[in-house]
């Protein structure tokens, strides 16, 4: 994880959190996008989650919504100053890609444990748009807490 | 992941003559000189060369094909679907600018790629290096950039954080097109293929 100055991409299971006025972007295809914003310190982040649970190896874990999610909270808490009370969360992604691909329900087991997690952890979700068949484009804005969102071939919405 | 400098140095030298056998038969096809060389072969780290991969936020076409048999490896080609087109008007023979949108010729003609490329490679790495791989049907798809990388590398980083990446530079003679070409081998073939040619390093 890394605090940081200026817009920056996220890659596959990384966390990224920084402060206003600054922007997160990443792709998303069937991982699933975890944005965090507390509104009120102006803090964000955005956790990008590639598999739904961690399987007792010493892999990174910002990789899997089981260990990253509540890892993600944490650090939005106790080292970026983030307000637990004031946190909202959005989330993206989650499609499926390949037809013949052997993780086919991958995305959806992913959005399935985020939902589980924030739930146990008590945090709302105030906007999300997953699944399909197609990549996700977003862009967070930590100052506003809006996400542009582009899915291949449709037009941009904002979250 | 740990591999000695030597064992990617012969890994380097199979590659260079599979893709060699595939740049000469896709030549053939177009009827131009397609060149691929070898850019890197690589230990990727799994977060920092996708988040690389997501700054390339265009729209593209790709063609993945996944190889079995004894050893296991994948392949990506993608291009920007506007090359795309001048693609299709190589294997069509037509003037290049003939064809104005994607439609099934220019997916067929992505297909058709794949199919050169992933037959010639393997085939080359049978023939000299006692590898078992089929390639499986190509599956076309057109999403960003970063995307469809991703979708190549999924499936190893389920079991580690890195990977074993080949980078090529791929052009095609009298056009700018810019095209990715990778090839992501399981680790566990990779060693078995070593063996298979007797490398002890």
């Amino acid at each position: 994880m890394e605090y940081i100055q200026n817009a920056i991409t996220v890659g596959v299971g990384d966390l990224k959190i920084t402060q206003s006025p600054n922007i997160l972007k990443t792709l998303l295809g069937s991982c699933i996008g975890v944005v965090l914003h507390d509104p009120v310190n102006k803090i964000g982040g955005l956790l990008h989650i590639m598999l739904p649970k961690k399987n007792g190896n010493d892999l990174k874990i910002t990789k899997y919504a089981n260990t990253g999610l509540p890892y993600f909270i944490r650090q939005m808490i106790t080292h970026a100053g983030a307000s637990r009370g004031a946190l909202y969360a959005k989330i993206f992604g989650g499609a499926r890609m390949f037809e013949t691909n052997s993780l086919l329900n991958i995305g959806e087991s992913n959005e399935l444990e985020v939902r589980r997690i924030l739930k146990e952890e008590g945090i709302r979700i105030v906007a999300s748009r997953t699944g399909g068949t197609k990549g996700y484009n977003i862009l967070f804005d930590t100052e506003t807490g809006d996400v542009t969102c582009r899915i291949f071939g449709e037009a941009i919405v904002i979250y | 992941m740990n591999i000695t400098q030597d064992r990617l140095k012969i890994l380097e030298i199979m590659t260079g003559i599979s893709i060699d056998r595939a740049s000469r038969a896709l030549s053939k096809s177009l009827r131009t000189g397609a060149r691929i060389s070898l850019s890197k072969i690589f230990i990727a780290d799994l977060s920092e060369t996708t988040e690389k991969m997501n700054e390339d936020q265009r729209e593209m076409t790709s063609v993945m094909v996944d190889f079995k048999g004894n050893e296991g490896c994948r392949l990506l080609f993608m291009l920007p679907l506007e090359g795309s087109l001048i693609l299709t008007d190589l294997f069509l023979r037509q003037r290049i600018g003939t064809s104005k949108a994607y439609d099934v010729f220019t997916e067929s003609a992505v297909q058709e790629l794949g199919n050169i490329l992933a037959s010639h490679i393997s085939n080359a790495l049978v023939s000299d290096f006692n590898a078992k791989l089929i390639p499986q049907p190509p599956q076309v798809h057109n999403d960003y950039a970063g995307v469809i990388f991703s979708n190549l590398v999924l499936e190893q980083g389920m079991v580690d954080d890195k990977l074993l990446l080949i980078e090529t530079i791929f052009e095609i003679s009298g056009t700018e097109l810019e095209c990715y070409l990778f090839l992501v081998p399981e680790m566990t073939s990779f060693t078995k293929l070593l063996d298979n040619i007797g490398v002890k390093t």
